[in-house]
């Protein structure tokens, strides 16, 4: 039976709706790396695991390529919801990317913890329910409870980073020039640990209405530590405050840029995790 | 346009981490981390991510520079090559092969450290070839291969991670090689102790349970004090000790000599300290060692290998699944090109060069016979 992907894969560069399909390929010995497939007889190698995001790749080899020149990328729906977010900020050319749509197993959902673990715009694969992270047993020691007992853990996790940038490098939403990362007056290069919270708390920020949850930056760390918990708080305040998920609705523009003088009761609302270490240290 | 995605492997430090450089119009323009490599796992560290940077800047040099006064000329190639041949035949004509001597590089292929060595003994017939590793490598290639046989990590990588005790010992391996540091502590989320002996504070070490800060160059009083304690408590694997050591009668006299007081007081730890962390490392199910530059760069480094392999040995902590006596090498290509080529000691495919019938079995057709070894 003819996979249905690689069949979706092969009529679009058959006819011509995009010049390369971005994805994974695989070799004779079980190697696999990205591949860009320009021709419909390569696209038997096509494989879709492990999961390996290519959003971030899909915008820099537009960047690089001749004027013109049309991608399509076999999307996860993290991925999707990241290009998604990066048309709106002007990063991809709507039109010259196409994303082809698979959805993703339970057990990589359970893995990512993932609310998601399917594209919007679904080409192959049967959707599977979602997961609460918030459920997890990891996630609520790190976010919720006893706010000392969870200041030192999270001091003893962010003491080990080694600032290899790669939560940054690897985040489809990290794209600003310059980077606040580098600017001196937030963070001194050249030193580890990065100093106490700041390095991460400042990534985190950035990314409060952008991150899609894809979980690439804690993948590529490679001291384990639980990056994603750090953007969770943020992304459910925006959802019960604004209704506000990054990377679903490809029209709505975020919240913090655009809603708070639209909409300045939401706004004034402080969310109730705020004040949560202060009320553990009192008691 | 066709982007191209190519897998290599990083070209810093000797934890071999995967890359994937990705390639455009002959031009390296990004690294990506490689998800399916079995050591790095799609992380990388600084290093990596910036794997590709040097390979196209205009910093490099690329054309030979030839001294003249106190400046530096670009030549051909042709010419240096030519220049370097005359120069160092004409010595050796003169003062015999021995007058020339060289030394090569870990950030060198085996092929090309390979041919340096054959150089250096067939054409100047001379055993002055020596390499990098020397300082770094050689003790490990020595102590291990006398003591577990075999100048090489004893376990993967990966194995650290299952360690219930992980000793480290002179390794900054968060800053020095982060992937494994990384295993590291996934051993220390499940709960293993994590040991480390630095007279600094490294990054290691204020991320330790315990850091023992010893004076430097104690290594050896640090390792025979925690042996002797052991020995003294009766912990030591009688079994293991039996069926597979050598020697031990000899070595339990030796560590008379090494009372743990005695020891303390060379290393500058309490000797009740020293005989904690050796109970947390003998009574650990499955414990490792790692150990590095802060280990084989010393005078006796040779030595300070063999007493890590004692103790691990002592404890019966070989040979088993999460064990490792995790070396890490400073450069990609440390381990290959100094157990099996460069170094002075060793004729290739790691045959020391001091026994006469390894000589001879390095004769190959075509090939030179190896200069005689003249110490």
């Amino acid at each position: 039976m003819p996979d249905p992907l690689k069949e979706i894969v092969k009529s679009v560069l058959a006819e011509r709706r995009a010049d390369g399909v971005l994805g994974l390929r695989t070799d004779e010995g079980g190697i696999i790396q990205p591949y860009v497939f320009e021709t419909p007889g390569r696209v038997e190698a096509l494989v879709t695991e492990p999961k390996w995001l290519l959003a971030k790749t899909a915008m820099s080899i537009l960047r690089s390529s001749r004027e013109g020149y049309r991608l399509a990328v076999i999307s996860r729906g993290c991925d999707e919801r990241a290009i998604t977010e990066l048309v709106k900020r002007n990063q991809i050319e709507k039109g010259r990317l196409l994303t082809i749509g698979i959805a993703c197993s339970a057990e990589q959902a359970s893995v990512c913890l993932c609310e998601r673990p399917y594209p919007e715009n679904l080409a192959a694969g049967e959707p599977v329910a979602g997961v609460d992270p918030f459920q997890d047993k990891a996630v609520q020691e790190l976010l919720t409870g006893n706010g000392p007992v969870r200041m030192e853990k999270w001091g003893k996790l962010l003491k080990r980073c080694i600032k290899c940038y790669g939560c940054r490098n690897s985040c489809p939403l990290c794209v600003c020039t310059p980077c606040k990362l580098e600017d001196e007056v937030w963070v001194e290069r050249g030193v580890i640990p990065a100093e106490t919270m700041a390095f991460h708390l400042i990534r985190a920020f950035h990314l409060a209405d952008t991150c899609v949850a894809c979980k690439a930056c804690q993948e590529a760390c490679p001291v384990n530590i639980p990056l994603f918990a750090l953007q969770l708080s943020m992304r459910e305040t925006l959802k019960t405050t604004y209704g506000y998920e990054a990377g679903l609705d490809p029209e709505r523009r975020s919240p913090l840029l655009y809603d708070l003088y639209k909409e300045p009761g939401k706004g004034r609302i402080l969310p109730d995790w705020i004040n949560t270490l202060e009320k553990d240290n009192e008691s | 346009m066709n982007p191209e995605f190519v897998r290599t492997i990083c070209p810093y430090c000797g934890t071999g981490c995967g890359v994937i450089l990705r390639v455009e119009g002959g031009a390296v323009v990004g690294t990506y981390p490689d998800k399916g490599h079995p050591v790095s796992r799609g992380t990388l560290c600084i290093k990596g991510w910036t794997a590709h940077e040097f390979i196209h800047n205009p910093d490099r040099l690329t054309t030979p520079l030839l001294r003249r006064g106190d400046r530096f000329a670009e030549i051909p190639w042709d010419e240096a090559i030519s220049l370097a041949a005359e120069k160092l035949a004409a010595l050796a004509e003169r003062y015999g092969g021995d007058a020339v001597g060289g030394l090569c590089s870990a950030k060198c292929t085996n092929e090309e450290n390979y041919l340096f060595q054959k150089l250096m003994r067939t054409a100047f017939r001379t055993n002055n070839v020596d390499h990098c590793a020397r300082l770094c490598h050689a003790p490990t290639a020595a102590g291990m291969a006398q003591t577990t046989g075999s100048g090489a990590m004893t376990n993967s990588i990966g194995d650290l991670a299952g360690a219930e005790c992980i000793l480290i010992v002179g390794s900054n391996a968060a800053e020095s090689h982060p992937i494994i540091m990384g295993e590291i502590y996934k051993g220390a989320d499940r709960g293993a102790s994590l040991i480390v002996v630095d007279p600094r504070r490294t990054t290691v070490a204020r991320n330790a349970d315990i850091h023992l800060r010893i004076n430097p160059g104690t290594d050896i009083p640090l390792l025979c004090g925690m042996m002797r304690h052991i020995v003294d408590a009766g912990l030591h694997d009688r079994v293991f000790i039996q069926e597979r050591m050598d020697g031990f009668a000899e070595f339990k006299a030796f560590l008379d000599t090494w009372p743990v007081e005695k020891a303390s007081g060379e290393c500058g730890i309490g000797a009740d300290e020293i005989r904690r962390v050796a109970e947390i490392y003998r009574q650990a199910k499955d414990a490792a060692i790692v150990y590095c530059m802060g280990i084989t760069q010393h005078a006796c480094g040779t030595a300070n290998v063999q007493a890590i392999c004692d103790l691990a040995m002592l404890c019966g902590h070989i040979g088993k699944a999460h064990w490792a006596s995790i070396r890490s090498a400073a450069r990609t290509m440390f381990r290959v090109p100094a157990t099996w080529e460069g170094c002075r000691t060793s004729i290739p495919v790691i045959r020391t060069s001091a026994i006469p019938p390894c000589r001879k079995s390095s004769r190959r057709p075509g090939a030179a016979n190896f200069p005689p070894d003249r110490d």
